[in-house]
């Protein structure tokens, strides 16, 4: 299943955004993707915090997908994090 | 503690595409024409390609193949009895091939000695749709047995589809199949896409595709 992929990306690039921000947790993450996209928003969130587990900086993230009539290809846009900073 | 909103506006799936844009130039370099052929399980793709290859040889154009799997060599050994080059990749879980398992594939394969790439994706309506392989041309195929609904059902495959191929059509005396209302729900998700009955069985207007290919071909060669 193609969540998984998302998911991979998605942690790198979340480590990524809070290591430049000095964030010790994400909060919530807005995606847009293409309108027929198989992507579930439920079965997304339950994989991904499957995969994070007990990670202290991403455990409890939400992530909120919106689907966009404008994308003419398939694509999976992080639009922007909510962080929680020190 | 206080919470910061930090625009981002990227593609998680960007490094694939990167690397399926690197494929697509590789590929472009060595005037080689590449086909993405996707379809559901058991719709016949493996079938057309036994049927197109050796077409396409009478027309003095070699082909290779990438044959995409979870597991097992099955199809990779039934291309590799017409002579060509195949690579088997499998995937070892995932259900779609992804740009950097056909840049690694390509590695294998001569590219002086061909002029068509087919990549056989994963039997699968889904996932194949939404990763770019860095492919000239996506094909579907679709079988009469698996009713004329699937386009409505997987709207996201036939979008992104240049061509769909129709197979099993040898079936047609004993299979109720509506071509006029599959052709209908394609036509709603796309107006502009090619869409040919075939027979993987018995060959039947497989020279009709071919003769498609030709021309991408022939127009490849000449950009």
């Amino acid at each position: 299943m193609h969540e998984m992929s998302v998911i991979e990306n998605l942690v790198l690039l979340l480590r990524d955004v809070c290591a430049k921000e000095k964030a010790i947790r994400v909060v919530l993450v807005h995606m847009t993707i293409h309108p027929f996209s198989c992507l579930d928003e439920g079965n997304l969130n339950f994989m991904f915090s499957c995969i994070v587990g007990d990670d202290p900086l991403l455990k409890g993230a939400k992530i909120k997908v919106q689907r966009n009539k404008n994308l003419q290809e398939p694509e999976y846009i992080v639009d922007n994090v909510e962080l929680e900073l020190e | 503690m206080s919470l910061k909103k930090i625009d981002v506006g990227e593609n998680l799936f960007a490094k694939n595409d990167e690397v399926a844009a690197e494929n697509k130039k590789t590929l472009k370099e060595h005037n080689i024409f590449s086909i993405n052929l996707m379809g559901g399980p058991g719709s016949g793709k493996t079938a057309i390609l036994e049927k197109l290859v050796p077409e396409m040889k009478k027309r003095k154009i070699f082909c290779g193949v990438i044959e995409g799997d979870i597991a097992g060599t099955f199809d990779g050994e039934r291309i590799s009895r017409l002579g060509v080059p195949v690579v088997q990749i499998n995937t070892g879980g995932a259900c779609h091939l992804e740009a950097m398992m056909i840049k690694k594939g390509m590695e294998n394969l001569p590219f002086s000695e061909i002029n068509v790439l087919f990549i056989e994706n994963v039997g699968n309506l889904v996932c194949p749709a939404e990763v770019k392989l860095g492919v000239d041309c996506n094909v579907t195929v679709s079988s009469i047995t698996e009713g004329e609904e699937k386009p409505a059902k997987y709207p996201l495959m036939y979008s992104i589809s240049d061509v769909v191929l129709i197979n099993k059509i040898d079936l047609s005396e004993v299979i109720e199949f509506n071509m006029d209302r599959f052709t209908g729900y394609i036509n709603k998700i796309k107006s502009e896409i090619v869409i040919i009955s075939v027979s993987g069985k018995t060959g039947e207007n497989i020279d009709v595709f071919a003769d498609y290919i030709e021309k991408r071909v022939l127009n490849n060669e000449k950009d």
